[in-house]
């Protein structure tokens, strides 16, 4: 659906140091998938991100988007803009309208809807966010902090965007507002058939929800394989300054104990029951 | 000795007719030297109370007395945050300076320290976090974790007995976290510098000696990490939750395996579930 060909783009400061975010990053987005995308601080997570949503313009390379390809950054970025939706990092500091309602509304009222229309997409976005119709006619800033969240996801969901990246979206969030996140997640990609691309350095957030991972290193794709083949190697996370899931760390002590335990299982039920069956073989 | 003691302390925020209680009555006391985790739901507390150890809100009701300082005491307020200081989440709202040693000696001026003491303290601060070497570099061309070791090195400066760090990992990758992790235990056992650490990050929790559980600005428990850890189920009724050394554990006792430590770490976790193992097979061999 989206595809990245030798895409680059570097930031001129003012002191005329070129600094290269992004080189040559050759990537395919499909429909309906699941991403990860990992990478240590200034590994150039947000910057991809940025182009993907048509933010930023690349400096060399070329967009394909469902086939068509676009040289032409200005007109990339319009088509880009219009199917993906980006939530920043702390969306919360974002809200800007006095209600709820209407925090939630102004991107498909930009759309050109019309009031009606408006009134269904909020309505919607706002349940998939698990936001109650109750506080619309509050001010955001009344709200929690992961109500406010809560409330900018709404935002960017509202504009219908077929790609819904996130950065850190649970960053600060306790762990079952983590847990409420990543359900609701997995509901707007089963019921819209939504792409999700989510960026984080919680190598178990990334491990227990994505199905492919992106790993950038210093600006570059380093690594781009599945959840299974990306977090059983060790060698590969520490070289790119991130770490295995706790989980895969416990199974590899394991089988160095002398256990046979898969290294792709990141759910703690399911390894319990590996374990057991294990520990019955062994009876 | 207690560093921290806090008697009924209350706090609330009033808007026109309702009032949302935020802290009620906490009586809670840290000792010289320790190692504390705060942890609770968003909205229970934590930071609020975090930000009545050095002054920046006052209790509304009972008290707060940090280093023999009472908080309200407006005379002592510059004594009070050279011995408490405190770290937050977002390092780069943290760092003024344009230099890494002149933000970390950014506090000190304005204090009136001399030249050669500021200098002292410094380098001192800089070692201590890891962080000479890059002295002379800008901060904003740090990463995230050095970041906030420099942050943390400003505090350090002042010389303080108490650090505290409000999720100083939410925003760090995993070597970042590591980092500053590190920073933090060193700091706690080789400068015997209290430390209070509030976390949403479980297994930052379990470094600790002391883990307090706060819900609607109330303590829940106030244990050690292993006895804290022990009670998933409430826990995770209160919206946290335990490391996943520990939930492993947890979820294979109530298959029937008899594995009684707590484990908090990877390494306990699976030193403990292979030491089952060879119990079985000697079983088997008698």
């Amino acid at each position: 659906m989206i595809e990245f060909k030798n895409v680059s783009y570097s930031y001129n400061d003012s002191i005329g140091d070129n600094a290269a975010a992004v080189k040559d990053i050759n990537l395919k987005i499909n429909k309906g998938e699941f991403i990860g995308v990992a990478g240590h601080t200034g590994s150039g997570k947000t910057t991809v991100a940025q182009i993907l949503a048509g933010l930023i313009k690349p400096c060399g390379g070329t967009i394909l988007v469902d086939g068509i390809e676009y040289s032409d950054y200005k007109a990339a970025a319009r088509v880009l803009r219009s199917k993906v939706g980006i939530v920043f990092q702390y969306p919360e500091h974002q809200l800007f309208e006095e209600t709820v309602y209407r925090d939630i509304a102004f991107g498909p009222k930009n759309k050109g809807l019309s009031e009606e229309e408006t009134d269904k997409c909020v309505r919607r976005s706002a349940a998939l966010a698990h936001l109650k119709e109750e506080l619309f006619e509050k001010s955001p800033f009344e709200l929690s902090g992961g109500q406010k969240r809560r409330v900018a996801i709404a935002g960017v969901l509202a504009t219908e965007p077929e790609v819904l990246i996130l950065d850190e979206p649970a960053a600060g969030l306790d762990p079952s507002g983590r847990e409420r996140l990543w359900g609701e997640l997995h509901k707007i990609r089963k019921e819209q058939n939504t792409t999700i691309i989510l960026i984080s350095h919680s190598m178990e957030d990334l491990a227990q929800n994505a199905e492919r991972i992106i790993v950038l290193n210093n600006g570059e794709k380093y690594k781009d394989d599945t959840v299974s083949n990306i977090f059983s190697d060790a060698a590969l996370l520490k070289k790119c300054g991130l770490e295995i899931p706790e989980i895969t760390k416990v199974i590899k002590l394991l089988n160095d104990g002398g256990m046979n335990i898969p290294e792709n299982i990141f759910d703690i039920t399911k390894l319990s029951d590996v374990i057991c069956q294990r520990l019955g073989a062994t009876l | 000795m207690n560093i921290i003691e806090t008697k009924e302390l209350s706090f609330s925020y009033k808007r026109e007719n309702d009032e949302k209680v935020v802290l009620d009555g906490l009586n809670i006391d840290i000792k010289e030297g320790s190692f504390t985790a705060i942890i609770g739901h968003n909205g229970s507390g934590k930071s609020t109370f975090a930000k009545h150890i050095n002054a920046i809100l006052l209790p509304c009701g009972g008290s707060i007395t940090v280093c023999g300082i009472d908080t309200s005491d407006e005379k002592k307020l510059y004594e009070l945050r050279k011995s408490a200081g405190m770290v937050f989440q977002n390092p780069d709202n943290q760092i003024v300076a344009t230099i890494v040693e002149e933000d970390v000696a950014f506090g000190l001026e304005n204090l009136a320290i001399d030249r050669e003491e500021m200098h002292r303290r410094v380098e001192a601060a800089l070692k201590a976090v890891n962080m000479y070497e890059h002295r002379k570099r800008a901060p904003h061309l740090l990463s995230g974790g050095q970041k906030q070791r420099v942050a943390i090195a400003g505090i350090l400066a002042m010389q303080p007995r108490c650090i505290v760090l409000d999720e100083p990992t939410a925003m760090l990758d995993p070597q970042g976290r590591r980092e500053v992790m590190d920073t933090i235990l060193s700091l706690n056992r080789e400068n015997n510098i209290t430390i209070v650490l509030i976390t949403h990050y479980m297994d930052e929790a379990a470094k600790a000696d002391r883990v307090i559980v706060l819900d609607k600005g109330k303590v829940r428990f106030d244990a050690p990490p292993r006895e804290v850890f022990r009670e998933e189920e409430k826990l995770r009724d209160l919206g946290l939750s335990v490391p996943d050394s520990t939930a492993l554990v947890h979820a294979l006792r109530k298959k029937g395996i008899n594995i009684e430590k707590e484990t908090l770490t990877p390494k306990e976790c699976a030193e403990e579930i292979l030491s089952v193992t060879v119990d079985i097979r000697t079983r088997l061999k008698r």
